[in-house]
């Protein structure tokens, strides 16, 4: 289970181009803060993502991009602001990833490819992919990262309390800013890999 | 003294970029050359005083005495974009030689967690205003310096040649690791 949710996440980080990394390899230094996280990303995507659909036939094609940006910044500081109010310890745990969504890029090249069909029907399922993958990456990540360099297990957004694995964690750099980009390259890497694999296996069927 | 402390701990302590991770993907889509780089880091830097100046300014001045502070994300965003189209319509008026390599530049920006982080920091940390500039500059600054180093990594390894799973993103990721870790020495310079 381990290896397969690890497998996704990379082969996620892969497709996804790296982009928009900072805020979510930031915030998995526990499973429960980067569940935080991937709520928010979940919910500023598909309001977003549904505004779009239901507005983009209006915009002109020269302000889609600024409109893009602002529905995005307006659902980023929407989504922070109900954090604030439903959950203000996670939400100051987070503190300043959680408003950095309103510049993220996944969101603003989802948004991009949008289409205007069914009153956002295929809007909404295009997003709750997006959201799944980002679901598979920050939690397998997180789950490293909290297992082997905190030693812990669903501790709080802040570290503490959790089931205790080991005593003493036996990788505490993973918990660094240094380790989870260690770990975010060793990922690419095994992502490279698989996909390469993926493609040869391709073409040795087609040769066949 | 405080004023020299804020601009090291942005520059080096703080850095934005390997202690705080904002805007990890420039090291794979700015920093090719170190001509580019250096374009990028400026107009990064440009982007943050100016478009991070006002937002500031509109903070203090307005946000604060109306109690309206949660308005500060959205209209950051909104005036960082407005300040890239100024500097697209200023640099195709009057740069016209270098528009090719600024234009593809400006959009990269609007996506760039530096400029937003860096606003909501200084405002977080209840910073003056003169301090938020030094601060700003500083973020921008030392966003340059690390894209630079990273451009002329970025040459040394494809002479290094890494096994093949390893080559591009993987290890520019590792390097950056290394970096943060070298980084991570000028912790204690905090304001």
């Amino acid at each position: 289970m381990l290896i397969k949710t690890r497998l996704k996440s990379s082969t996620e980080l892969s497709s996804f181009k790296m982009l928009t990394v900072c805020p979510f390899l930031a915030v998995t230094t526990t499973i429960s803060r980067s569940f935080a996280m991937a709520v928010a990303f979940a919910f500023t995507l598909i309001l977003a993502q549904l505004i779009v659909a239901l507005f983009k036939k209006h915009i002109p094609l020269k302000l889609r991009t600024l409109f893009y940006v602002a529905v995005t910044a307006f659902c980023a500081s929407l989504c922070e602001l109900l954090f604030f109010i439903t959950a203000p310890f996670v939400a100051k745990s987070l503190g300043i990833y959680l408003p950095i969504l309103a510049v993220s890029c996944i969101i603003l090249v989802r948004l991009e490819s949008t289409k205007v069909e069914v009153f956002g029907g295929v809007a909404i399922i295009d997003s709750l992919v997006t959201t799944l993958q980002m679901f598979f990456v920050l939690i397998g990540a997180a789950f490293i990262r909290e297992l082997f360099g905190n030693g812990t297990l669903f501790a709080d957004v802040y570290g503490n309390g959790g089931i205790i694995v080991f005593n003493n964690a036996p990788v505490p750099v993973l918990i660094t800013t240094a380790g989870v980009l260690f770990l975010a390259g060793f990922a690419a890497a095994v992502a490279k890999v698989i996909v390469k694999n993926r493609k040869n296996s391709a073409r040795g069927a087609k040769k066949y | 003294m405080q004023a020299l402390l804020v601009v090291l701990a942005a520059l080096l302590a703080d850095n934005f970029l390997l202690s705080k991770l904002f805007g990890v993907e420039s090291f794979f889509t700015a920093s090719e050359k170190p001509s580019q780089a250096a374009l990028y880091g400026g107009l990064v830097t440009g982007v943050t005083v100016i478009g991070g100046g006002l937002s500031i300014a509109l903070y203090k001045l307005v946000y604060l005495p109306l109690n309206i502070a949660y308005l500060t994300t959205f209209s950051t965003v909104i005036i960082i974009n407005a300040v890239i189209c100024v500097i697209q319509l200023f640099s195709s008026r009057l740069l016209k030689k270098h528009i090719n390599k600024i234009e593809p530049a400006l959009p990269m920006i609007s996506g760039n967690c530096v400029v937003l982080g860096a606003v909501l920091i200084a405002v977080h940390n209840e910073l003056n205003f003169g301090l938020s500039l030094l601060f700003l500059l500083g973020a921008g600054v030392g966003f340059t310096i690390v894209i630079l180093i990273f451009s002329s990594v970025q040459i040394k390894m494809e002479k290094a040649a890494p096994s093949e799973s390893f080559r591009g993103i993987p290890i520019l990721l590792i390097t950056a690791a290394l970096a943060a870790m070298a980084f991570s020495g000028f912790y204690g310079l905090k304001f």
